[in-house]
């Protein structure tokens, strides 16, 4: 970030390279659209770059990055959520997107087909989640930040964090009721 | 158990590995001591490890390429806008000095005299110093800071002092001058040994081309002039005005900065004679002896012109 600001723009590709999947894969699972994901976090990262100037060497970039993006996703989700879009050829958007990956007929070993059929319904309890539930999961449990970095991102106090998280679990814990009754 | 604030923290940590050996040592034993905390505890964690062993989506090189694009785009777009922006303040910036001025300019209270000289004298030391410190010529600029319609001078008479080293070639440019304006008619033509005295009326409007044409005769350092202010009765005298000083003012005198003109060429003066600040005054208006009425014809100025030799 530093060369980048310097003037360095072969920097970019090198923070590219280093966040684009990490925050597009976040936003992925916040607003579950590969084509939304993919312009949400284009705009974080340009919006990022743009600002640059603003940009506190104290918080790093990775959080401040994330900052940018997974707010802008949750605004997405929610604004999204005021509106219910129908298919008419019945597929979601999830579906359409190919973020699940459901017992896709790919022959394989019972192991493989039982753990895709499992990430296909954890996939969809989580989204299924209120988007700040949702969020702090895919935060804390897929992109693995430490609480400080949750609490920066989305502006919340450390404590906010760990009882959002709690809840959260509970509430995919819910969802998932009939797995684990079955399991 | 009872679930508080607390001890959901703990659990949370307990889950992400987070605890210390002391929390987690307490947490274990409420476990043990509480079947449904165990399985929540148990749940959490098993879908923690789900969450963690789902496979990451990867976005290729489509992101980055979106990425550059944008930025390329919005570069260009910044740039036309920047361009934008800058004419935009330009002018924003030019809207608000316009109105600045205008409101020092044109500040509506008319009714409130204040001796035009005597304003000009509350801001000169001050110009002075930048005057001397910029080495620009900040002294006509801040005079016009001074209420405009208080600093005009409603000219009724000129008496201009002239001492010349050829008498006989001044008083031969200044009948050229006057013959170009078609003034030798109402010219009043008195003469003695020492001095001449062109005595003439002639239209405000062509005093400025009046004065350029005799600018040449004025060469010296002791010429004089005295206006006469049309409205409030006062004279304005200056000492040692150059031909391009005398220009000025009446050229100012069409744009009614007349009292501007003769301030500047006074500091003007002032410097090049190197006063300091203190003893930098300026000329103040004088009440004329007898206090004149706005005559009926205020666009015409009584010209005295007195040439003497040196």
């Amino acid at each position: 970030m530093k060369l980048y600001r310097s003037g360095d723009s072969s920097a970019l590709g090198v923070l590219l390279e280093r966040y684009q999947s990490r925050l597009y894969n976040s936003i992925l699972r916040i607003c579950k659209n590969h084509d939304d994901a993919m312009e949400l976090s284009a705009d974080a990262f340009v919006k990022a770059i743009e600002n640059v100037e603003r940009f506190e060497q104290a918080s790093g970039f990775y959080t401040w990055l994330f900052r940018i993006g997974v707010n802008g996703a949750l605004n997405f989700v929610r604004r999204k959520s005021r509106f219910k879009f129908f298919s008419f050829d019945g597929f979601t958007d999830a579906e359409q997107s190919g973020v699940y990956e459901p017992g896709s007929a790919a022959p394989g070993p019972a192991e493989d087909i039982e753990r895709k059929e499992r990430e296909t319904l954890l996939t969809e309890a989580l989204g299924r989640l209120e988007p700040n539930h949702r969020t702090v999961i895919v935060l804390r449990d897929i992109e693995q930040m430490s609480y400080e970095e949750i609490a920066a991102v989305l502006s919340i106090s450390l404590g906010t964090v760990k009882s959002r998280l709690f809840r959260a679990r509970e509430a995919l814990r819910n969802e998932l009721r009939d797995y684990y009754e079955n399991d | 158990m009872k679930m508080t604030d607390k001890n959901i923290e703990q659990i949370v940590e307990y889950v992400d590995g987070c605890a210390s050996a002391e929390k987690t040592a307490q947490i274990e034993e409420m476990m043990r001591c509480d079947e449904a905390l165990a399985v929540t505890v148990r749940r959490h964690s098993e879908l923690k490890e789900m969450l963690t062993s789902l496979p990451v989506q990867s976005c290729g090189s489509e992101l980055g390429d979106k990425v550059r694009a944008r930025l390329h785009s919005r570069g260009r777009n910044f740039r036309r806008m920047n361009k934008l922006h800058r004419f935009a303040a330009g002018l924003i910036l030019a809207a608000c000095l316009g109105a600045v001025v205008s409101m020092v300019y044109f500040d509506g209270s008319p009714e409130e005299k204040t001796p035009v000289l005597a304003m000009v004298a509350e801001v000169q030391p001050v110009q002075f110093d930048t005057y001397r410190q910029t080495e620009a010529a900040p002294v006509k600029k801040a005079v016009i800071m001074a209420p405009r319609r208080e600093r005009d001078v409603a000219m009724r008479s000129v008496v201009i002092s002239v001492k010349v080293e050829d008498r006989a070639t001044a008083e031969k440019r200044l009948t050229q001058a006057l013959y170009n304006h078609s003034l030798l008619g109402s010219l009043t033509l008195t003469r003695n040994e020492t001095s001449s005295g062109y005595h003439f009326p002639v239209s405000g409007s062509s005093l400025a081309s009046l004065a350029r044409e005799i600018s040449p005769i004025l060469t010296g350092n002791d010429n004089h002039i005295t206006i006469t202010d049309y409205s409030n009765a006062c004279n304005f005298e200056l000492d040692n005005i150059k031909g391009d000083q005398i220009v000025s003012v009446f050229t100012a005198n069409k744009r009614g900065d007349t009292a501007l003109a003769l301030a500047a060429a006074q500091v003007e003066n002032s410097i090049a004679a190197g006063l300091t600040p203190e003893e930098l005054a300026i000329t103040q208006p004088v009440l004329a002896a007898t206090p004149c009425e706005p005559a009926d014809n205020f666009g015409t100025v009584s010209v005295f012109i007195e040439i003497s030799s040196q």
